[in-house]
């Protein structure tokens, strides 16, 4: 379990991290979504001691983490691909992490396996393209076999078969009852990957929810019948928000798809098709995220 | 834990290769520049003079552990090593005491092997009334002090690592500490100018003070050992307070 209470990061002028409580609960995968430059790295740096709060507390396991004895054997994690040495191997960068916590060395031979690194093992990292720096990063991660993961963009360039090869990771050890944290920018990705949400938007808490309930929170009923403007009416009559779309149907949102049904049904209107919507997670995020973008691409000329 | 933490530095240092290039230079430095001086001289009086000019390699070869002492740091902040070690470590002061620790174990072993070949070179060239015996007291004492001064200018340099955390600064710095700066107020002469010498780091191995001015061993390895531990104090409380 990861408990922030409200963190907050000020680098000097900036607020990186503004009054954060969040608890992340252990069993499930939990996304950590946000914006460019919205304060994710920034607090999973004060989660691993690396970073000072400027006020507020961040724990693991019910301890600040740099109480922790032998850390990596309870907390993995993956803050920065350029953190390590370009001049030493795969095998001793992982090599000297495992020794400094008393981990015996063949388990570096076990991660660099679990990664699929076997044949790089003994080349310098410097020559290591994205996708091996990161399963490096993942190997490192891993090698304590710890009950807490942190992973920050961990599928950023990784390859296909990779991308799922993390996702089903991520998803059997949360299914073992670890905690996973996992901040990505993939959403189809993170749809698949995650059960809970945590969602933030210039440094402050935007969502702290279940997955299914932030993409319910947007699902829409779509409805088409011959008489459109007719149900329309009856909709309304029974509280929903109808719009019409641009192909005749209409989108409703309030009522349950049983419900619009009920409402055909008793209005004498037929209905040619009757879908439940759910928007992605992307529609979803953008919507909840819109005005906290700080860094906003112009659109082409 | 202790032991953990020094194998883990052990794997950090000997993994790169700056650290190799630094221990070759270490030795060609100190032991070519020693035999040179040992065969350039063809008789002494005293037995730990003849040494101490075997040992004049010395003079130039710690610059070189400025170099990996710093390195031993600095290497790890520079490309952000330093995140994933301090991940695995987050007792930082330990952290950096088991690094400082390897380093300079290392820099005692070759400074004593090479300071012994360096006196078997003054037994072999310079003719001494009575030889060069290496277990003669003063000749012992003089081999110890380079040793000690090996550790603590690489101390000094881990010290300044950790404050500055940049390579070019720490060198920089320390280079002009232990090697600038001493024959620099020695030059400018005067009470001040000496007693600045006499204050600076510089390599003592004995009363007579590599390019500085001449101080009693006893005063120049204490001040040796005052700049390495406010260095090294500082570093560490910085490396503490600071965020990686
Ligand atoms: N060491 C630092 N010094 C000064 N400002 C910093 C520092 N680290 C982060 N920041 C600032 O804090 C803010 C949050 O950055 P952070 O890296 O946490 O964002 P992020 O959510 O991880 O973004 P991204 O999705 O791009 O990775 C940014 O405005 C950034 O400029
Ligand atoms: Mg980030």
């Amino acid at each position: 379990m990861i408990e922030l209470d409200g963190l907050t990061k000020v680098f000097r002028d900036r607020v990186a991290v503004d009054d954060l409580t969040v608890r992340v609960e252990p069993g499930r995968v939990t996304g950590f979504l946000g914006p460019n430059g919205s304060g994710k790295t920034t607090t999973m740096r004060c989660v691993l001691g690396l970073a000072r709060p400027t006020a507020g507390t961040a724990t693991v396991l019910g301890v600040p983490y740099r109480r922790l004895d032998r850390p990596l054997l309870r907390v993995g994690a993956l803050v920065d691909p350029r953190a390590r040495h370009p001049g030493r191997t795969a095998h001793a960068h992982l090599l000297a992490l495992a020794r400094s916590n008393g981990l015996p060395g063949r388990r570096v031979a076990e991660v660099v396996d679990l990664v699929g690194l076997e044949a790089v093992a003994y080349d310098r990292v410097g020559g290591f393209s994205l996708g091996m720096g990161q399963r490096l990063g993942i190997a490192a991660a891993l090698l304590g076999d710890p009950e807490v993961l942190l992973l920050d963009e961990p599928v950023n360039g990784l390859d296909p078969e990779g991308i799922r090869w993390v996702r089903e990771l991520l998803r059997g050890l949360a299914a073992e009852g670890r905690t996973v944290l996992v901040s990505s920018h993939l959403m189809s990705e993170m749809e698949d990957t995650a059960d809970h949400l945590v969602v933030l938007g210039r440094g402050r808490l935007l969502a702290d929810v279940p997955m299914a309930e932030l993409l319910g929170a947007s699902a829409a009923v779509r409805v088409r019948s011959p008489r459109a403007p007719l149900l329309a009416t009856a909709l309304r009559t029974a509280g929903a928000r109808v719009q019409p779309e641009p192909d005749g149907a209409l989108r409703v949102e309030g009522l349950d798809p049983r419900a619009v049904g009920d409402v055909a049904f008793a209005a004498g209107v037929p209905v040619h098709e009757l879908t439940r919507v759910v928007p992605s997670l992307e529609a979803a995020y953008l919507a909840l995220t819109g005005g906290e973008v700080e860094f906003r691409a112009g659109s082409p000329r | 834990m202790t032991a953990d933490l020094l194998r883990s530095a052990w794997t950090r240092l000997g993994s790169v290769r700056s650290t190799w290039w630094c221990t070759a230079v270490y030795v060609v430095v100190a032991a070519g520049a020693g035999w040179l001086a040992a065969a350039g001289t063809t008789s002494s009086t005293r037995a730990d003079v003849a040494v101490a000019v075997a040992l004049t390699g010395f003079g130039f070869g710690q610059l070189v552990l400025v170099v990996l002492g710093v390195l031993a740091v600095s290497a790890e902040f520079g490309t952000g090593s330093a995140v994933a070690a301090l991940v695995a470590v987050p007792r930082r002061t330990a952290w950096l005491a088991a690094t400082t620790a390897v380093v300079a174990a290392w820099a005692a072993l070759l400074t004593a092997v090479l300071a012994v070949a360096c006196a078997v070179a003054a037994r072999v060239l310079v003719a001494v009334p009575g030889g060069v015996s290496l277990t003669d007291p003063a000749v012992l004492r003089t081999l110890g002090l380079q040793v000690a001064g090996a550790v603590l200018v690489t101390v000094l340099a881990v010290g300044l690592g950790a404050l500055l955390r940049s390579t070019a600064g720490g060198v920089g710095l320390g280079m002009a500490l232990v090697f600038v700066l001493p024959p620099v107020c020695a030059l400018a002469g005067g009470r001040w100018g000496t007693a600045a010498s006499q204050a600076l780091p510089a390599l003592r191995a004995g009363e007579d003070a590599f390019l500085a001015a001449a101080t009693p061993w006893p005063v120049g390895l204490a001040v040796m050992a005052a700049w390495a531990l406010t260095a090294w104090g500082l570093g560490a409380l910085l490396l503490e307070r600071r965020d990686v």
